[in-house]
């Protein structure tokens, strides 16, 4: 986070076939974001963002746009979806074909873990990693 | 959509490998002529038994291309054949997913960093 506490990552997102690809691209080409994250946790998080947007839009009744907010130094990010798309994880996961499955697996390998609950018409899910931010000078494992 | 990337499939041997190159987009947000053409192009080759699948000129990997490799992979190992991935080695990072799908698939189906390498390794199997 800033050093008045505010998220270091704010972005917002459209919810429009392809246009998450924009925002897996825009996560993936962010430099502040990939210097803290490395390669492996960055892939996990973009691609997790955009397989709960592309579910949220094909499968649920996402009626607003998204919002994407993290606190780098806390590894922590949560992503807003509008609109009644989901009421659980489970439900989250259930309805998609299979790509959840993968990126699930995806982050839990790079140490992160997630959680999805609905507050106020928005979906609200928390993604996390363990560990510290990569360190200055750690270039090896920057982004692809 | 000017940045999606229309896939293209083409398929030749080598070595008494069937070499299957993929390049484009492999998601699910493309037109479905694109998605069913890649669909066809890998049934086309379900009947080999050595089979090397190139995706290192692939632009965009999502989970419905995961799904259809994979797809494609198990029938080909369904029947007794044996199926080898080459990715691009400076994008490791992007086929983390297809590696989560391959990973189910028994016998192993081998991640090469390139096509010589997956090729190597369906031969050495032999």
């Amino acid at each position: 986070m800033t050093a008045d506490g505010k998220p270091d990552v704010n972005l917002d997102l459209v919810m429009h076939p392809q246009r998450y690809w924009e925002t897996y691209d825009a996560l993936k080409r962010d430099g502040a974001i990939a210097k803290a994250l490395g390669k492996d946790r960055l892939e996990a998080l973009a691609r997790l963002v955009r397989e709960l947007s592309e579910n949220a839009y094909h499968h649920g009744h996402v009626t607003s746009p998204g919002k994407l907010i993290g606190h780098l130094s806390l590894l922590t990010f949560e992503l807003r979806l509008g609109g009644p798309a989901f009421d659980s994880k489970k439900q989250a996961s259930g309805r998609n074909t299979g790509g959840l499955y993968s990126s699930d697996a995806v982050l839990t390998q790079a140490g992160g873990t997630w959680s999805h609950r609905c507050t106020s018409g928005w979906n609200v899910y928390k993604i996390h990693f363990d560990g510290a931010p990569i360190a200055d000078g750690d270039a090896d494992d920057l982004a692809e | 959509m000017t940045w999606q990337s229309k896939p293209k499939i083409e398929s030749r041997e080598k070595d008494g490998v069937i070499v299957l190159h993929l390049e484009g987009d492999l998601i699910l947000d493309m037109p479905s002529e694109w998605r069913q053409a890649v669909i066809d192009g890998l049934d086309a080759q379900r009947e080999n038994d050595r089979v090397m699948v190139d995706l290192s000129a692939v632009n965009q990997l999502g989970s419905w291309g995961e799904k259809r490799i994979k797809s494609f992979a198990a029938g080909v190992v369904g029947t007794g054949g044996r199926v080898a991935v080459a990715i691009d080695p400076h994008r490791t990072a992007m086929y983390a997913g297809l590696r989560v799908e391959l990973a189910g698939i028994d016998p192993v189906v081998v991640v090469a960093n390139s096509g010589d390498d997956a090729i190597a390794t369906l031969k050495v199997s032999q």
